[in-house]
């Protein structure tokens, strides 16, 4: 049985040390692009237009963070299902209006 | 359509059919009670005014006055800070400091400063306990909305236990539920809830949802030689004091048009394009008596 020659030996170190940098770097770019991912995402999420929640949701106060909260269940203000509309005729009951003002 | 005080102003109830009035005035008298029980300023054993004198430290909350908070608190997001609850400092500055009946427009107070209030973002609720914190030195006052969640509430619980459609007006800010009579309901829009139904103003029908008028003609006062009102612009803790000086917005809810129409006055010249944005129907009285109208409510004279 032949033994390698000590130039042969150093090859294969050689080629097991590459193959162990490509198999690191390939790793370091699959890490590197996952966290550049979630920080774009992050941050497009802050960026003022960008967001998702309403641009009025209010950041959390700094104390008791996971149990108290200043804001209520709300998804702004909402329209009316429909518009007032102008009195064309003579309202077809005698009751007078309700008045409508600032009290 | 019966009538009665409530909440130092008017209750106005009417259902339809009629036969359902009783039974309506019923409840809406245990709501006006219930919500000036726990939300008044001005009454000693209202919740409020314990809240008030626990800042800095957790109280806990009745479910309703914690509901008030946090209506307050949407409210104030909602407008961008513009109705903020946490004026009740400041209005005692302003000189409102007692039942506006009682006002004194005599007595010596220090000269006004412009100061932004608090800020909403500071107040705390713990909705697993039930429990809200102050800061050291801040007061809410629910005055913008604990009347309209009180009419939203009462007309909900009306059409829910009668199934018939009901309106109910708090000092003017109006609530409907349930079916409306045939034509919807007939509103007559002024500045003042005091006003006659010939008085200036704009007649509407309604269908659903709510209609509320702010106005800063209304609820005014004198501070030494100084006319002063309820609306505070939150960013300079005086009162309003932009273009308009009436303006009603009709809305999903009473709290929401009630939100609307406050706002609306804080933000002045920006009010009309906010409005439209948020796509509500609003007529808008400026400080000169022209009227504009918004986002398909209906053109007409003032």
């Amino acid at each position: 049985m032949r033994r390698p020659s000590s130039s042969s030996l150093a090859i294969a170190r050689r080629d097991l040390g590459l193959s162990k940098v490509r198999q690191m770097t390939t790793w370091a770019v699959v890490v590197s692009l996952g966290v550049v991912g979630a920080v774009s995402a992050v941050l497009a999420s802050e960026l003022p237009g960008r967001s998702s929640a309403p641009a009025t949701t209010p950041s959390q106060p700094a104390t008791s963070p996971n149990t108290s909260t200043n804001a209520g269940p709300s998804s702004g203000l909402q329209a009316p299902s429909s518009p007032p509309s102008s009195v064309q005729s003579p309202p077809q009951t005698s009751a007078p209006p309700v008045i409508s003002g600032a009290s | 359509m019966v009538e009665f005080p409530a909440l130092g102003s008017t209750a106005v109830v009417a259902s339809h059919p009629k036969n359902l009035l009783d039974v309506a005035v019923k409840v809406v008298e245990e709501e006006v009670a219930a919500i000036d029980l726990v939300c008044s300023r001005f009454r000693p054993d209202s919740e409020i005014v314990g809240l008030n004198s626990s800042a800095g430290q957790w109280f806990e909350t009745s479910p309703l006055l914690f509901e008030a908070l946090r209506v307050g608190l949407a409210a104030a997001r909602n407008s961008d800070g513009a109705v903020d609850p946490t004026i009740g400092h400041t209005l005692q500055l302003l000189g409102y400091d007692r039942d506006f009946s009682e006002l004194d427009s005599s007595a010596e107070r220090p000269p006004l400063v412009t100061r932004r209030v608090p800020g909403w973002r500071k107040v705390q609720l713990d909705p697993e306990r039930l429990r809200a914190r102050l800061p050291v030195g801040v007061e809410v006052d629910l005055g913008a909305t604990a009347k309209a969640l009180a009419a939203d509430r009462a007309a909900g619980r009306v059409a829910r236990v009668t199934g018939g459609g009901v309106l109910v007006s708090l000092g003017g800010d109006i609530s409907l539920a349930g079916g409306p009579p045939p034509g919807g309901w007939l509103v007559r829009v002024c500045e003042d809830h005091r006003a006659s139904t010939d008085a200036p103003g704009q007649d509407v029908t309604l269908s659903c949802g709510g209609l509320a008028t702010s106005s800063t003609t209304v609820r005014t006062w004198l501070r030494g030689s100084e006319r002063m009102h309820h609306i505070v612009d939150p960013e300079t803790g005086l009162c309003a004091n932009g273009m308009w000086r009436t303006v009603s917005v009709a809305a999903a809810s009473c709290v929401d048009a009630n939100t609307a129409s406050t706002a609306a006055l804080v933000k002045g010249s920006g009010a009309e394009s906010w409005l439209e944005r948020h796509g509500l129907p609003a007529r808008l009285v400026a400080l000169d008596g022209s009227v504009r109208s918004v986002c398909g409510w209906p053109e007409a004279g003032r």
